[in-house]
């Protein structure tokens, strides 16, 4: 797997899914409205009606572009549903608030908490990742292990900070719906 | 299996695909069966969609330089409380697996730290509401690092806003640790009746014969419905948490309107290890002794029962459970009985009811029908 051939499909392919999945991310980001939960349902049955030859073709661009879709949609019809009991929609973060301005900033430092929460090991492994782009065998080569383990403290880390950032409360935050 | 339980598998299984697919698009069975996950369940699209959420924060941290990657270099406000839960050890199989999970009670320690979204969601005006279904047990960490232990059934309101941190328990049972701020009261209301705290344990619960408060820790200040001269009640409230009490809290503390004496409408103290009823009509009942710990051991997922009869006791499982038990008959149904319980082990029950009646016992898919046989 290290021909330039292969190197050339492995980032088009990475493009092909990056790009929906930060386009998500920013969608659910300024749309408290969408919480995840109902987002989820919604890609959920987009995926069953979706031809499965083609989904298995590139699964991650097209759910991430259905979420990012779904997630968009679901801002639109809030504002046009709730017009006047907009007290969230007002709410939002705009681009100038300070308010969002320290939300970032304690968002920060909860993920700095978070992070705390996994073995050095695990940290150490995450650091290479985001801030040298290094993949798994370069990671392993540096701290003298085996990909596979470093895949391994990769899955670990995942999995404990999706518990230590968000359990259940964006699923159970919803604003101005009852 | 539970709700809970299901969703912290779909998540551990959420984070393994996003590894595997991560760096690579996989091979074409990888592919099919991410797929197939994908498409077996909405719970396993939501928690793929939370995997990319952490991914999206690890993005958007710009801290990595400062961060160290050794034992020491850990926070010691943090060290202790995240890190004493060990992870439980985990196969490499993807898919199916029978070990042990965590239980319930580990969300806690992942609920300690969670605050992150309600930390961006901190800066925002605005309520929101809370609800679990049947056989749906929730732990939050709210803004202020409070902690809310939510039963089945349970609908709550949060509100929180610079002066006051305000909750609406609309119907069911929560258990809530506060953190300590004396100048942010906490105020739970529940009908006409509030609880303000400013750092204690207590639990809030609907039950037929009124409101029970009953404190673990610390004290809090009760005032309950009939306490008509406080602007908080008495106004036709309805549900809407906005009508919590803005005048009282602001400026007369109820510990200082006790100091006073008479001259405050009615708070009643309620102190660790007491608990105090307010029925519908508002009356408060006298503050009585209790073992705290049984009595809110609901929030950890026991249910205690002392006298109660046959009939409350099966109400109490079923909504813990999507397993239903009928009681056939009125006799049985007013059977009193005393024990503690697995709130999501119906089946004991069942069994401990064969032990001690006659009882005649019926399985249909989840239901179970249980009749005293003459």
């Amino acid at each position: 797997m290290s021909g330039p051939e292969t190197a050339k499909r492995l980032t088009l392919w990475f493009r092909q899914w990056r790009v929906p999945l930060r386009r998500f991310l920013m969608e659910q980001g300024i749309v408290p409205a969408a919480d995840v939960s109902d987002v989820a349902q919604e890609v959920f049955l987009r995926l069953l009606r979706y031809d499965r030859a083609e989904l298995i073709e590139y699964p991650q661009a097209y759910l991430f572009k259905m979420a990012a879709n779904v997630a968009n949609e679901w801002a639109l019809r809030a504002r046009r549903r709730h017009p006047h009991e907009s007290e969230w929609l007002e709410g939002l973060p705009a681009e100038d608030r300070p308010e969002a301005d320290i939300a970032v900033a304690q968002a920060q430092a909860e993920i700095e908490r978070a992070l705390h929460a996994l073995s050095p090991r695990q940290r150490a492994v995450l650091k290479m990742q985001f801030t040298e782009g290094l993949g798994r065998e370069e990671i392993a080569r540096r701290l003298g292990s085996t990909p596979r383990v470093v895949k391994r403290e990769l899955m670990k880390s995942y999995e404990r900070l999706r518990t230590e950032l968000s359990p259940d409360l964006l699923r159970v935050i919803s604003y101005g719906r009852e | 299996m539970d709700a809970s339980e299901r969703r912290r598998r779909a998540g551990e299984e959420a984070a393994e695909w996003w590894v595997l697919l991560d760096s690579e698009n996989g091979t074409l069975e990888t592919r099919t069966a991410f797929v197939d996950w994908l498409r077996e369940s909405a719970l396993h699209v939501e928690e793929m969609l939370r995997v990319a959420q952490v991914h999206g924060a690890l993005e958007q941290f710009q801290r990595w330089a400062d961060l160290s990657t050794n034992e020491t270099g850990m926070p010691a406000d943090v060290a202790g409380k995240v890190t004493s839960f060990p992870l439980p050890p985990r196969s490499q199989e993807l898919r199916r697996r029978s070990r042990p999970r965590r239980t319930w009670l580990g969300v806690g320690f992942a609920t300690a730290a969670a605050a992150l979204l309600a930390v961006w969601f901190s800066g925002l005006p605005g309520s929101y509401t809370v609800t679990t279904g049947q056989g749906e047990r929730r732990e939050l960490t709210l803004a202020d690092g409070s902690v809310v232990q939510i039963d089945p059934e349970t609908g709550l309101r949060i509100r929180f806003d610079s002066k006051l941190r305000r909750i609406d328990l609309q119907r069911g049972r929560a258990r809530f640790r506060v953190a300590k701020n004396p100048n942010r009261p906490f105020l739970v209301r529940a009908e006409g009746t509030v609880v303000r705290a400013v750092g204690t344990e207590f639990g809030v619960e609907h039950r037929s014969q009124g409101i029970v408060v009953t404190v673990a820790e610390g004290r809090v200040a009760v005032m309950p419905h009939s306490a008509g001269r406080f602007p908080l009640v008495g106004t036709g409230a309805g549900s809407d948490a906005s009508n919590l009490p803005e005048a009282v809290t602001g400026k007369a503390a109820p510990d200082a309107d006790v100091a006073k004496g008479q001259a405050a409408p009615p708070v009643v103290l309620v102190s660790s290890g007491q608990q105090i009823t307010v029925s519908p009509s508002g009356a408060p009942q006298a503050v009585r002794e209790v073992n705290a710990a049984r009595e809110l051991s609901w929030a950890e997922g026991r249910l205690s029962f002392e006298n109660d009869s046959v009939a409350t006791v099966v109400e109490t499982f079923n909504r813990y459970n999507h397993l239903q038990i009928h009681v056939a008959d009125s006799t049985l149904a007013r059977r009193t009985m005393s024990g503690v319980f697995s709130a999501s082990d119906p089946e004991s029950f069942v069994a401990f009811l064969q032990s001690t009646t006659s009882v005649s016992v019926e399985r249909s898919g989840r239901d179970i029908t249980i009749a005293s046989t003459r």
